[in-house]
């Protein structure tokens, strides 16, 4: 930061005052040539009409003309420098956008603006705004790298635990009520690691600094890819997939809205038994894209409905445990949509299944 | 006896990964560091690099990237980070395929074993499924010893398909691939290519079954003898 405003001060001064100058020249010039012109053209026109004015009618006619002809001029002048301006602010605009919307890999060139040159009042800005995405770029770099670092170090402990007690498992069989012992010593860890890693994201997530890149992507074929991803979660239990999407386009996080679809689609998997149904539908309406997930799962009863986005809320505490679920799944969900503008909706009736709608409007997010 | 080179900056994990490796027979060789890694690539061949992106030295990206530009061996990613865009970053580099912590190790020794298949299948130019034999070379199709005629795009699915058994292929996937990027004609010729390959095993015994996968794609399934 130090560096930043240093610079700025010491190359002040020098550039305001040669900008007065300038300005001080060009509107005298301006000035005088205006009173000059408009003087000559009442004493010839006086002459050729042969036409006699009280001096003080003389007057009022010179300075007139004289501020009709700068308006003329100034106007002339703006005809030519306006759009070039208003072109230079429309960059810095959308220069500001992009860095709102987290791309700090952007550099406003003076030259490409055409404000270069002649100590031009926006070059400061420019500068300024250089200087901010620079400055958020580094520190977007040193979160990132810090959130890698804790979930290497986290994970890479967990993975071995998990890895060798299965080993020892499959290696070694123990025998008798020994066994689960290393199930639960696998299952705990793996929960662990899981929990790890949504927890790093949810906090990612609410700290309100997670750069949110949105851009125009068919959101149909990435809730195919997130399926294709999941297959071997889903044959392994000989579930019915029934797909039917339309081509549908969503201004959003690439990256965060396919969590949205492996997060649902991992929890219809793990709540609905074998041989059951999966089935994914969407529907364009007028303001939003609605994408609806139903499975033939256990249900959620309908006082626990409005409870399931909560942080740690398991609507069965006995049930989900063994399942392993971390509990964040569906606040990442949340947060998630809630960012993109969007909300959620849920119709569920206990044993029978649950159908969950994520809604997405169709223009850009707030 | 595959040789594979395992790279990670932790012990245990390294230790559980090449303990993982040996049971399913495969040979390891082990670095802590990028640079030991290099040094045994320098040294000798080996078939296959499991590789983690967070090494002391170089991180993993840079030296994916310079196996990538100096020899040809597939590489298998390992990482902390299960995000799709250090996937996509990761598979954009050359990695062959990419795990996130923790995982399985059935499932590691699952993907490298798919890994070296696939890899097999590009140098050898060939795919075969118990008795069935499809050599992309001379696009020729062999069931049980006996010739199979096929016409070009056929065969091309056919290949495809039997080169990820099990796996459900995406229609769009196997369009772009078999008729190419800018493809704009009947989409239900996908389906009718299908039909057709069905048809011409109905009545041969054929080691395989292509699946119809609803709204997604079609699968091939390897059936037991």
């Amino acid at each position: 930061m130090s560096r930043a405003s240093e610079s700025t001060i010491r190359t002040n001064p020098k550039k305001c005052t040669r900008a007065v100058i300038w300005r001080t020249v060009v509107g005298g010039t301006a000035f005088y040539g205006t009173f000059s012109g408009a003087f000559l053209i009442e004493h010839y026109g006086k002459q050729w009409l042969h036409w006699t004015l009280a001096p003080y009618i003389s007057l009022l006619v010179v300075v007139t003309l004289a501020f009709m002809l700068l308006a003329l001029f100034g106007g002339m002048i703006a005809r030519f420098t306006g759009p070039k301006r208003q072109n230079a602010w429309q960059v810095m605009v959308d220069g500001i956008s992009q860095i709102a919307k987290g791309n700090f890999r952007i550099r406003l060139d003076p030259e490409v603006l055409g404000t270069e040159g002649f100590d031009h009042p926006a070059n400061q800005l420019i500068e300024s705004i250089n200087e901010m995405a620079n400055e958020l770029g580094q520190l977007e770099d040193l979160r990132q790298e810090f959130i890698a670092n804790v979930s290497h170090e986290l994970q890479s402990p967990l993975a071995a635990m998990a890895g060798f007690a299965q080993l020892l498992r499959t290696a070694y069989p123990p025998n008798g009520e020994e066994a689960p012992y290393l199930d639960i010593i696998h299952a705990e860890s793996m929960r662990l690691s899981r929990l790890t890693e949504n927890l790093l994201k949810l906090t990612s997530l609410e700290s309100g600094y997670h750069p949110m890149h949105t851009v125009r992507h068919a959101v149909d074929s990435q809730i195919r890819e997130a399926i294709i991803a999941l297959e071997p979660l889903w044959s392994e239990k000989s579930l019915h997939l029934e797909v039917s999407l339309l081509s549908f386009q969503v201004l959003g996080d690439i990256d965060l809205l396919y969590q949205v679809w492996v997060n649902l689609l991992t929890n219809a998997i793990k709540f609905t038994p074998e041989h059951g149904d999966i089935i994914l539908t969407g529907e364009a309406r007028d303001r939003f894209i609605s994408l609806t997930i139903t499975d033939t799962g256990i249900g959620i009863p309908l006082e626990q409905q409005d409870r399931i986005f909560e942080r740690f809320y398991k609507a069965d505490s006995a049930r989900t445990r063994t399942l392993s679920g971390s509990g964040l799944g569906l606040a990442i969900v949340k947060k998630i949509v809630d960012m993109h503008g969007g909300h959620i909706t849920v119709e569920s009736r206990p044993d029978l299944g649950t159908a969950i709608t994520v809604h997405l409007p169709r223009t850009a997010p707030l | 006896m595959p040789r594979i080179l395992v790279v990670d900056d932790d012990p245990h994990l390294l230790k559980l990964v090449s303990a993982t490796l040996t049971r399913a027979a495969f040979l390891t060789l082990e670095a802590q560091s990028g640079q030991a890694a290099w040094a045994i690539l320098d040294d000798g061949p080996v078939d296959l690099v499991v590789l983690d992106i967070m090494l002391p030295d170089t991180d993993g990206w840079t030296l994916c990237r310079r196996i990538r530009e100096t020899m040809d061996v597939p590489i298998v990613m390992l990482t902390a980070l299960g995000d799709t865009s250090h996937k996509v970053h990761g598979l954009h580099l050359g990695a062959d395929d990419y795990l996130p912590k923790p995982f399985e190790p059935d499932e590691l020794v699952a993907r490298i074993k798919a890994v070296l298949r696939r890899f097999r299948i590009n140098a050898e130019h060939a795919v075969s499924i118990r008795d069935l034999r499809l050599d992309s070379m001379t696009r020729q199709v062999t069931l049980s010893g006996e010739a199979v005629i096929m016409p070009p795009k056929e065969f091309a699915l056919l290949f495809h398909l039997a080169s990820y058994p099990g796996q459900t292929l995406l229609r769009e996937h196997l369009i772009e691939s078999i008729w190419g990027y800018d493809f704009d004609g009947d989409e239900r010729t996908l389906d009718v290519h299908i039909k057709r390959i069905r048809d011409r095993f109905a009545d041969r015994e054929a080691p395989f079954s292509i699946r119809t996968i609803r709204g997604l794609g079609y699968r091939l399934d390897v059936l037991s003898s």
